[in-house]
């Protein structure tokens, strides 16, 4: 089975300078839906650029279904998806479907199969009758989607998400996510999250920490929440979690108020009603105010 | 100019191929320029360039609002022909007007017929002779078709900037005069420019993670043939073209 693989990868920007991640090695096989934790500056960037094959390791190998990113192989662009936290950093067309094309002219795709693809794309991320609207007319969660599609459409192994939806309201989080959960089953996709959202962390299958530069954990997403160093690496206990696990003494069973707060002090999940994304199970029904 | 944008339809002004709509602006773009006739010529000039225009399925009521965003340019073109030296009238300085509008409307209807990929597909073809010097005509057009992409970006965050200085109570936009107004607009400019290399350099990333390589053999989403409709157009522009420089200067 194809699959993304680090082998004892470290990597700097130059001879002077301290490496930015030290022997790092994990293997993301097709299917998985792994999440990337790490404080600012744990190398969590540099990594996703590595197994994109933007950047080449300085030891170690990063191989994308067995071929070496050293060999600066078009196919590993292809296999390798990356999808930037600001979706207006990566779409390079005026119009959407120019945009959506732009890989796929890349990689030299006939025209024939390109007109074909592109519209079904679109239809599939609810965009098709935005084809010829340009970019700057859509809203931060359709460009999200776009972006989504112009990684989509190159038919990759793997997609690598880097903080994907932290700029989404709620509820466009969630069409996100359904799309990308209905995708993944169908292709099979091996999918990275990088620093995930609080309220996406329970989709995790695995999870890893970066820190210092180095893989400090990579296991079960419901170890992680365990783990005696997840305030050292600065990971915040999701409020889901929190309700989910009664891990940091506050479960449904002891505080059935709903009404938690984030430990950065954010409003958190906990308070919203049922049907609200990202509210917790068994939360009280909404109510319509005013 | 918030209204001068691709609007699509399907007429015949629309559905001509791109290198016919650019090369024929340029054609009338050159003849408002070089006829000899004055201003009964340039009238009816842009009288012709508005029948087209309607015929075509362009909003001319919206074309023709446009050119308030050069009123000042014409009130100078005018004031220079009233102003100059002998021969200055009225009748001169009114051709000189209906000359920049006959060249403003055109650019104004080649923008409203065609998409960015026509416009890119025909700066593409308008480079064509660069490549005697090693210069690649995609790239330069995609240089091109980026700058449009993020020029309503870029202005929004000059705008987000401009806000944020505001608010911490920087007078962007006030002073005396207009040196003053100016100089208060100097720190904009230095983090404009650095969020502008900032994007850039992720865009480079993004580029590439699309597979994008420089000289990298790419294909075209677009395609675009010259039909009978096109030859029709492109004989009879030049046709127009040629009488007019003949006239002009037997």
């Amino acid at each position: 089975m194809a699959s993304l693989t680090f082998d004892r990868v470290t990597f700097s920007y130059g001879p002077q300078t301290s490496p930015i991640l030290g022997e790092v090695s994990f293997c993301l096989r097709k299917g998985e839906l792994v999440g990337l934790f790490g404080r600012n500056g744990s190398g969590k960037s540099t990594l996703t650029h590595l197994a994109a094959g933007l950047l080449l390791p300085t030891t170690g190998r990063v191989e994308v279904a067995g071929i070496d990113t050293t060999a600066r192989d078009p196919e590993i662009q292809r296999r390798v998806g990356l999808l930037f936290q600001d979706a207006d950093r990566q779409i390079v067309g005026v119009t959407v479907e120019e945009d959506l094309a732009f890989g796929p002219e890349n990689l030299g795709m006939e025209p024939g199969e390109m007109r074909a693809r592109v519209p079904e794309v679109a239809g599939r991320l609810g965009l098709g009758e935005y084809l010829r609207r340009p970019v700057v007319e859509l809203s931060g969660g359709m460009r999200q989607k776009l972006a989504l599609g112009g990684v989509l459409i190159m038919d990759p192994d793997f997609l690598i998400l880097d903080e994907p939806t932290s700029q989404l309201d709620p509820w466009a989080r969630r069409d996100f996510w359904e799309i990308l959960m209905e995708m993944r089953a169908e292709r099979d996709l091996g999918i990275l999250v990088v620093s995930p959202q609080a309220a996406d962390a329970e989709r995790l299958e695995r999870a890893m920490v970066l820190h210092g530069g180095r893989l400090v954990y990579d296991g079960g997403e419901g170890g992680l929440w365990r783990h005696p160093a997840i305030g050292e690496w600065g990971i915040r206990l999701p409020e889901s979690v929190r309700w989910r696990t009664g891990i940091g003494g506050q479960s449904r069973a002891d505080d059935g108020s709903g009404g938690g707060r984030r430990e950065d002090g954010g409003p958190g999940t906990a308070g919203l009603p049922a049907g609200w994304p990202g509210a917790p199970p068994g939360a009280p029904p909404g109510r319509v105010v005013g | 100019m918030r209204g001068l944008t691709y609007r699509p339809a399907d007429t015949f002004l629309f559905r001509l191929h791109p290198v016919v709509k650019g090369v024929g602006v340029f054609a009338w773009i050159l003849w408002f320029s070089l006829h000899p006739w004055g201003l009964e010529a340039s009238g009816l000039g842009v009288a012709l360039l508005l029948v087209l225009a309607w015929a075509g399925g362009v909003p001319v009521a919206d074309t023709i609002r446009e050119l308030k965003g050069i009123v000042a340019l014409l009130v100078v073109v005018a004031l220079v022909n009233l102003t100059g030296e002998a021969g200055a009238s009225w009748w001169r300085a009114g051709d000189a007007v209906a000359r920049v509008c006959g060249i403003f409307l055109w650019s104004a209807v080649l923008v409203t017929v065609s998409s960015p990929a026509e416009l890119t597909f025909f700066w593409e073809q308008a480079f064509r002779p660069l490549s005697v010097f090693g210069i690649d005509r995609r790239e330069l057009a995609l240089v091109m078709v980026i700058g449009i992409r993020f020029l309503p970006v870029v202005l929004a965050e000059i705008e987000r900037i401009r806000m944020a200085q505001a608010a911490r109570g920087a007078g962007l936009g006030r002073g005396a005069g207009l040196v003053a107004r100016i100089r208060n607009l100097l720190p904009l400019l230095i983090p404009t420019l650095v969020l502008s290399i900032h994007r850039a350099g992720d865009l480079a990333l993004a580029m590439e993670a699309r597979g994008y390589r420089l000289s990298g053999a790419r294909t075209r989403y677009h395609e675009f043939r010259l039909g009978t409709w096109d030859l029709a157009a492109a004989f009879l522009l030049l046709g127009v073209l040629v009488g007019t420089i003949w006239q002009g200067h037997p």
